[in-house]
């Protein structure tokens, strides 16, 4: 018996269901996945009886509306003189104590620590927040 | 009528097909990036930390507390019947506990105040709050 055998046309697989796929992986992916890093901020909390320890301790208080009083006088947060008092604290090896006003969000609690870190400050204590 | 079949449409076809693939190259390093770069956690809009540039890594610390955004504080899991001071008294703290405070960004200073109070009363020293580092 003779058979008869044709060469069989090579098929090429569709790429399209394949594409379909990574593009909703990629979606997936893309959507869901966060950059973000959780880092931590560490503190030294105030006792009373250590303040009187530290070499020269100067007060912030947090208000609202962007504001801070530094040592009695006011300030606002992002300006350059309150800058510049930071650098001289921090320069002068001195400490903060650092009271937000009740009505601060937590957010700009921590911005101010940041503010604070930035310019050098290392000792820094947190004390309850002041209603008034 | 004559129909004459050509390979002119299969032509098309395969031409289109090569042209797609450095567009599939480029998806699939995305994808390779997304996957290997991000990472996938659970959005919690009831808990979002506030953001800071400190780039200090984030130890676990032994008495965590977290603060939502409704106010309501958790210890290690736990949620607290009492008032925060007297919970943490009878889990026999020592001043070398690290507390690892976990708060709600929009939430008012005085919501750190129970915590800050029990870090006193407590002689605890160091206190880590939890912040968002964002690129």
């Amino acid at each position: 018996m003779l058979l008869e055998i044709t060469p069989r046309a090579s098929q090429s697989i569709s790429l399209t269901p394949l594409i379909d796929v990574v593009f909703i992986l990629l979606l997936f992916f893309m959507l869901s996945s966060t950059f973000n890093k959780t880092r931590q901020l560490e503190l030294k909390a105030t006792s009373p009886g250590t303040q009187s320890l530290l070499p020269e301790v100067n007060r912030l208080l947090l208000l609202t509306d962007n504001r801070a009083d530094l040592n009695g006088t006011i300030y606002t947060v992002d300006s350059i003189a309150f800058s510049q008092q930071l650098s001289a604290i921090a320069n002068a090896g001195g400490a903060v104590t650092l009271t937000a006003h009740s009505a601060v969000r937590v957010q700009q609690t921590i911005h101010i620590i940041d503010n604070l870190r930035a310019a050098g400050i290392v000792q820094l204590n947190l004390s309850p927040s002041v209603s008034e | 009528m004559k129909i004459v079949a050509t390979g002119q449409r299969v032509s098309q076809r395969s031409n289109l097909d090569n042209s797609m693939i450095p567009a599939i190259n480029i998806v699939f390093l995305l994808l390779i990036f997304f996957m290997l770069a991000g990472h996938i956690e659970t959005r919690d809009e009831q808990l979002r930390i506030p953001a800071s540039s400190s780039d200090s890594e984030l130890n676990p610390g032994e008495l965590e507390i977290k603060v939502s955004a409704s106010g309501d504080y958790r210890i290690n899991g736990h949620s607290i019947d009492g008032d925060l001071q007297s919970t943490m008294a009878g889990l026999g703290l020592s001043p070398q506990t690290v507390v690892l405070c976990h708060i709600h960004r929009d939430l008012p200073s005085s919501a750190l105040d129970p915590i800050i109070l029990a870090v006193q009363k407590h002689g605890i020293k160091t206190l880590q709050i939890a912040t968002e580092h964002t690129l």
